[in-house]
């Protein structure tokens, strides 16, 4: 276990769901914390009855989803203006990437929803969301969704393990990696399926 | 060249695609082991019944926990621990093993072992 993770650990003993909201929160901006770590530690300690589960899994999801929402919007209103200003415009205003965001619209809900599981694919995904234009309704629902699913996973595996959830905190690091590989598959695949749209 | 460009998605798919299967199985080795050596049982059943799996030893108390997590845990009287180390601090209990060795100075692996020693004697008094 890191000593970052300890740390962690410690904050979360101390001030409990304030702490886990804050972690999912920040987590959900970029900044690498292990949320999804996090809230399974909290799920088990709920276990053993130190936590609630409901406010676990309350104060867990709305974090999430705050921290998503607020990248969003920080990307779709100021993301196009650093690209600008690091002389980016042709890129941005390009044609390809015109179409590419027109049908990203479409096919953005799996993306959303499976970037979840992954700490680092969530903030990633947020930005390129915003910067896409991915329409805010869509996106809320989506994140909402791949949230709550994320947070069950995470909860189910920290409550039904308890004191063991230790064992099952280094095997997470191989399941998240997997997350984002299936993740790539899925994006060359759709890539591909864009491109042959496109290029008809 | 031609030929591997051509190619190039579909290799890097097939090798991905690959990579993924090599992290399946090792995720399912890693859990089958876990649970062999009993590291990884559920300790809840379905139906919401708590099942202690394992029985919580003072040599799994790590300096991450605060004494209000120890107190809970071990069934604690809740100054037991205050009154054992002469804890003076007024956020205890609230307060981590770390950050209370780290803020006073202490030697924290002796403090760390102070703290299991006294749990262990307060466990073996009751039984």
């Amino acid at each position: 276990m890191s000593s970052l993770f300890q740390n962690i650990l410690g904050f979360l003993l101390v001030y409990k769901y304030i702490a886990l909201f804050f972690i999912a929160f920040l987590s959900s901006l970029g900044i690498p914390l292990p949320a999804g770590s996090s809230t399974m530690a909290s799920a088990a300690f709920a276990s053993q009855g130190y936590f609630n589960i409901f406010f676990v899994l309350i104060t867990g999801a709305l974090g999430n989803i705050l921290g998503d929402v607020s990248m969003y919007v920080l990307s779709r209103k100021y993301g196009k203006k650093i690209l600008y200003w690091f002389h980016l415009r042709k890129l941005v205003e390009s044609k390809p990437l015109k179409q590419v965001e027109k049908m990203e619209n479409n096919y953005s809900a799996l993306a959303i929803i499976i970037s979840r599981f992954q700490d680092q694919a969530t903030a990633m995904v947020n930005v390129i969301a915003g910067l896409g234009n991915i329409k805010f309704k869509r996106f809320v629902i989506y994140a909402t969704i791949g949230d709550i699913l994320q947070i069950i996973f995470y909860a189910s595996v920290g409550y039904f393990f308890a004191e063991n959830w230790q064992a099952f905190y280094n095997t997470m690091g191989i399941f998240s990696w997997l997350i984002v590989l299936i993740a790539t598959i899925i994006s060359i695949l759709l890539a591909n399926k864009f491109a042959r749209k496109m290029f008809k | 060249m031609k030929l591997f460009k051509h190619y190039f998605w579909k290799i890097t798919l097939l090798l991905l695609l690959f990579i993924a299967m090599g992290l399946v199985i090792w995720l399912i080795v890693n859990i089958r082991n876990l649970y062999k050596t009993g590291e990884l049982r559920p300790a809840r059943e379905f139906h919401g019944n708590y099942i202690h799996t394992q029985i919580i030893s003072s040599d799994q108390i790590q300096a991450w926990m605060t004494f209000s997590y120890i107190n809970y845990i071990f069934n604690l009287p809740p100054n037991y621990l205050l009154g054992a180390l002469n804890i003076k601090d007024n956020r205890y209990p609230n307060l981590g093993i770390n950050q209370y060795a780290k803020e006073k100075k202490l030697n924290y692996v002796s403090f760390l072992a102070s703290v299991k020693g006294f749990v262990n004697q307060y466990t073996k008094n009751t039984q």
